[in-house]
């Protein structure tokens, strides 16, 4: 069952279109990440599912039910852990924990056990009685995702949860995530961190200027696009006695221009580019693209130091699809 | 009601605000009150006497008498008629005043006085406390405008005999009876003037703590985030201002109790309970005031800062134009007007005509009431804006 199903959202801020004829559907129990650059529309969507934001035209469905701002009934199965730490800085780690929790279970004894649980969760009980000014940044995002999940929602939106947090953080956030969806919950997970996503998302868009570009698995998105390996190659100083300055490249790279030509007219070969030392070539999904290339620079006397053979990875899918970088 | 318990954690959290605002404001308007209110009657009142140079220049029957009704006032110096010795006395402090008697003033007055004609003056010269100089001025004044107006209704009558008449005039002296006030009196006067103080007290300090509360509810991230909660923004804010309430309420039973306590009104508890509830009720009717305006501010988006600078300024000058600090009486109309504009003004009125009544009648009830819807709609008013504000600010997630 379709836990979310958005039909041709559109969204307009006076001139700019935050959201162009937008589809989305997230089956129940998967984790779906929202992938794009920043104002590519990720927060503005789960606004928009929230009920938070109005929208022009189209249509928002979750647990099967047309959404409105006054569906207390789907709001109560929803949580949501914003981009921002969102928790009051008067109120110790439990009585914010116990505050948002408030707002969605009134029995004042279950909602101890909720909060005892959510504490546990993100492994914060040794600062229960500690305000939010004397937490670290990464303690501070924990306590915003429990903020958030108390409650035990059915559907959670995490909204870049990760931002400016310590790779330690990270990791034990991610860790979370994937046991919130062990439980039974459904994610949704934004963030223009390609690595996060491919760690724990089962399916991933790609968005960009309000739209959705590409979605599928991220075998699937990687199998879209024309690139199948990516080679790196360290060059080590001036290629031999052939390498004269009149013959090399244009960009001041450690290689003659025409050996990257030879390199460029290999079979299956995509695209060659040098910066500094390192040389990338992309390649077409083929069993002899790295013994191709390695030949061809051998051939032009190069000097190689290590050399690395990669598939692609989601930015190679942005690039290809958007023609510019994730992280723009 | 976690919602409004919270609100006030959020309160107690601010402990220095409430330590300055209600704690340091009250203590202020306990002192005040002992500085304005005094510790009761004085035993005898005695009036000042100024220290005058009297230049006779004239030397006429008129001059004499003037000379005469005045050292019964006030304390005659004699100075050479030169104007160094004049100028010496006053600014070596010898005199409070030089007092000319121009040559032909009192053929001048007579003639002035019988003819409608304009009164001569005497020439006055002050020195360093001005009071004494003034009033002694005005008692020479006042004295040839005596004999003036008496010459006036003799008309035939010679110098000599307008004089004689003022003579006798001036030894009736007026029966001075002294009135012991009541203590109960007193303590009522004190207890108003310190709930009048205290619109400062109220205003500031519900301003900047529920202020806060409501700000820290409202910053944009903990909104989105309650707004995404199977709540009404309806309910959430009225649950909120329900815990600024109880605040408002604490605020104002801290500073009945400790004005009771200070102002020596516990005895009027018992005699006049139902005067002290009302200007207690009146208290509470203005506390509305500042808490609508605290909502007010905080869905503008105004923060900490802001409120302690509003507060402060708009608790200053709305006391001020209720007569905390000076009396409206001793104000311009102009002020006065404006005061009007005010629920201070209006507070003070309520509170003034309760302490005041000797006992609670139609008429106090009616006036009190009146001066409670007026406050009443100042708060409407205001909250009206907030709610227009939060209106919007709903929109912008």
């Amino acid at each position: 069952m379709d836990v979310i199903a958005i039909e041709g959202l559109v969204k307009r801020y006076d001139e700019l279109l935050a959201l162009d004829h937008f589809d989305l559907h997230v089956d129940q129990g998967e984790i779906f990440g929202l992938l794009g650059p920043n104002g590519s529309g990720k927060t503005t969507s789960i606004n928009c599912m929230l009920a938070l934001l109005t929208y022009d035209r189209g249509s928002i469905r979750l647990f099967g039910e047309s959404m409105a701002p006054t569906r207390y009934d789907l709001k109560r199965r929803i949580g949501i852990v914003p981009q921002q730490v969102a928790v009051i800085d008067e109120l110790t780690v439990r009585e914010n924990i116990d505050y948002f929790c408030s707002l969605y279970v009134k029995d004042r004894a279950r909602r101890r056990v909720l909060v005892d649980e959510a504490i546990e969760f993100v492994e914060l009980e040794e600062f229960v009685r500690f305000r939010p000014g004397k937490l670290s940044g990464g303690l501070l995002r924990r306590l915003n995702i429990a903020c958030g999940i108390a409650h035990k929602p059915e559907l959670i939106f995490f909204d870049e949860p990760t931002v400016a947090v310590d790779p330690q953080s990270r990791n034990a956030i991610l860790t979370g995530i994937q046991r919130l969806r062990a439980e039974g919950a459904t994610v949704v997970y934004t963030s223009h961190y390609m690595e996060e996503v491919e760690q724990i998302c089962d399916r991933v868009m790609i968005m960009d200027h309000g739209r959705a570009l590409a979605q599928g698995t991220t075998d699937e998105l990687k199998r879209s696009i024309r690139t199948g390996e990516r080679i790196v190659i360290e060059l080590e100083g001036p290629s031999g006695p052939r390498a004269r300055p009149d013959s090399r490249a244009s960009d001041g790279g450690a290689l003659p221009t025409r050996e990257l030509e030879r390199l460029r007219a290999l079979p299956h070969v995509l695209d060659v580019s040098l910066a500094g030392n390192l040389l990338t070539v992309s390649c077409e999904a083929s069993e002899h693209n790295l013994t191709d290339a390695l030949a061809s620079l051998r051939a032009g006397n190069a000097r190689l130091g290590r050399i690395t053979c990669a598939p692609p990875t989601l930015n190679d899918v942005f690039l290809e699809i958007t023609g510019r970088e994730l992280r723009d | 009601m976690n919602i409004c318990k919270r609100a006030l954690t959020i309160a107690l959290r601010h402990p220095l605000y409430l330590i300055i605002y209600i704690g340091f404001l009250s203590s202020m308007g306990v002192v005040l009150m002992g500085e304005a209110g005094g510790s009761g009657a004085r035993e005898a009142t005695e009036v000042p006497r100024a220290r005058i140079v009297l230049v006779d220049r004239d030397g006429s029957a008129v001059a004499q008498s003037l000379e005469e009704m005045l050292s019964q006032t006030d304390k005659l110096i004699t100075v050479a008629d030169e104007p160094l010795a004049l100028q010496d006395a006053l600014a070596t402090d010898k005199a409070d005043a030089v007092l000319v008697i121009p040559a032909g003033f009192g053929d001048a007055l007579m003639d002035a006085s019988r003819t409608g004609g304009e009164l001569p003056e005497l020439e006055i010269a002050t020195g360093g406390d001005m009071q004494a100089a003034a009033l002694a001025s005005q008692r020479a004044s006042r004295t040839a405008s005596l004999i003036a107006s008496r010459a006036a209704l003799m008309p035939h009558a010679s110098a000599e005999q307008v004089l004689d008449g003022m003579r006798k005039l001036s030894d009736i002296a007026p029966a001075v009876e002294t009135i012991q006030t009541a203590e109960e009196s007193t303590a009522a006067s004190r207890l108003a003037f310190y709930l009048t103080f205290s619109s400062y007290t109220v205003t500031s300090s519900i301003v900047v703590v529920a202020g806060v509360v409501l700000s820290t509810l409202n910053k944009p991230d903990v909104r989105r985030r309650q707004l995404a909660a199977p709540v009404s923004s309806w309910r959430m804010g009225f649950e909120s201002i329900a815990g600024c309430a109880v605040l408002a309420l604490g605020v104002c039973a801290w500073v009945a109790l400790v004005g009771i306590g200070a102002s020596g009104a516990g005895a009027l508890l018992s005699s006049a309970g139902a005067q002290v509830a009302l200007a207690i009720a009146s208290l509470c009717a203005f506390a509305l005031v500042p808490l609508s305006l605290a909502y007010t501010l905080a869905q503008c988006g105004f923060r900490e800062e802001a409120l302690n600078a509003i507060a402060n300024l708009g608790g200053m000058v709305m006391s001020f134009l209720g007569g905390a600090w000076v009396p409206l009486s001793l104000m311009g109309a102009n002020v006065r007007a404006v005061a009007h504009f005010t629920p201070t003004f209006w507070m003070y009125d309520a509170v003034t005509c309760a302490l005041g009544a000797q006992e609670v009648n139609a008429s106090v009830l009616a006036t009190v009431g009146i001066d409670l819807g007026i406050i009443a709609l100042f708060a409407v008013a205001i909250m009206s804006a907030g709610l227009v504000a939060a209106r919007l600010r709903v929109r912008e997630v």
